[in-house]
């Protein structure tokens, strides 16, 4: 990190000027007369390069902006998240919950734990579905295969 | 060196003032003017994607929880780039097992050096386009939080004086030296790949022709 010990240098006025040149700051009078001083002074014109040099390979690394569907999917990625999980959660409880209650069943004659599990079971299954059928659905307008005839 | 207010100054004001008054189209609104740029900030500050992404999303949610709290005699870009800022050195703290930072504090400290990004074009006849990147990246993670906020603003979202003063709630002389330092101190880190490579190699026609004369006196 820069933690100088003493404070930067002032910026002159020559430096201000070839730095708000490079960024296209500079207009009408300004411009006209910084470019005269640049076919006359050409230490200034390759400090005025090197600020362009900086400019153009800063935007390269400029991060690719993300797309609407990518901002949508992070929008909606809570809720979609919580569903998958809750979906998970019945399916699995309701399927150990079923089994449980058929062996328990099959041991002692009472079947009180196969009804809450098949409930649990069809509940989980009904949530994923709807989670999987959401995430197609919002999927659906940027599939680039939608339009291809097979 | 630009006068007058950019055109986004006022537009985000009166959405916040709206997205507080109750309106959440209005806050819908402000999250699509401001997500492109938040994105970018967030990047040059955390310098991976994914989580410039969540954590662009998580500074418009704390702004959402904290609407009510928005002074409205103040501009609201400035408030939003600091809950922006803070909430990217917040993750970085968290990821190194340092606390957050406050919604309003203003903290500056190292970061980590910047997760490398595929590209398909190459830089420069000499170096690799993959060296040119990371030596772009190192030197640009040296730098401190304000110096990579300055320089992404400009470099990366392309914002001229007068709108990064906005954005930041300072005035355009004070934006013009820290972007000036921020930038020597990039420079200097950059010398000899700077001086291995040609404005040609750099610009590939999408960039203005603004330097004509230039050209010709090189």
């Amino acid at each position: 990190m820069d933690s100088p010990a003493r404070p930067d240098p002032e910026p002159s006025e020559r430096e201000l000027l070839a730095m708000a040149y490079a960024d296209g700051e500079l207009s009408g009078a300004r411009l006209a007369e910084f470019e005269r001083r640049l076919m006359a002074e050409p230490e200034l014109a390759r400090e005025v390069s090197e600020l362009i040099k900086l400019d153009l390979l800063a935007r390269r690394q400029a991060p690719p902006e993300p797309i609407d569907a990518e901002w949508a999917r992070l929008a909606a990625e809570p809720r979609q998240r919580w569903l998958k999980r809750l979906g998970t959660l019945l399916f699995f409880g309701g399927a150990t919950l079923g089994a449980s209650g058929y062996l328990l069943a099959a041991f002692t004659g009472r079947a009180l734990l196969i009804r809450p599990g098949l409930f649990c079971l069809s509940l989980g299954f009904l949530l994923l579905l709807w989670a999987a059928v959401r995430q197609r659905l919002r999927e659906l307008p940027y599939d680039p295969y939608i339009h291809v005839k097979r | 060196m630009s006068d007058g207010q950019p055109p986004l100054y006022g537009e985000t004001d009166r959405l916040m003032r709206a997205a507080k008054a109750g309106d959440p189209r209005a806050f819908d609104a402000l999250v699509e003017s401001l997500r492109a740029r938040a994105f970018r900030v967030a990047y040059g500050l955390v310098g991976s994607r994914d989580d410039a992404m969540d954590l662009a999303q998580e500074a418009f949610l704390k702004i959402y929880r904290s609407r009510g709290s928005f002074d409205e005699s103040q501009p609201f870009l400035p408030w939003f780039h600091r809950i922006l800022k803070n909430t990217c050195i917040s993750f970085l703290r968290k990821r190194r097992g340092a606390g957050p930072v406050s919604l309003d504090g203003d903290e500056d400290e190292e970061l980590p050096a910047l997760e490398p990004q595929s590209r398909d074009e190459p830089v420069g006849s000499e170096l690799v386009q993959g060296e040119v990147q990371a030596t772009f990246q190192a030197a640009f993670a040296q730098l401190s939080a304000a110096d990579r906020e300055v320089l992404a603003l400009r470099h990366f979202d392309d914002l001229s004086y007068g709108e990064i003063a906005a954005a930041l709630g300072l005035p355009e002389g004070t934006v013009m030296s820290r972007l000036f330092h921020a930038r020597r101190r990039l420079r200097d880190r950059l010398r000899p790949l700077l001086a291995s490579l040609a404005i040609e190699d750099l610009d590939d026609g999408t960039t203005s022709p603004r330097f004509p004369r230039l050209a010709r006196s090189r």
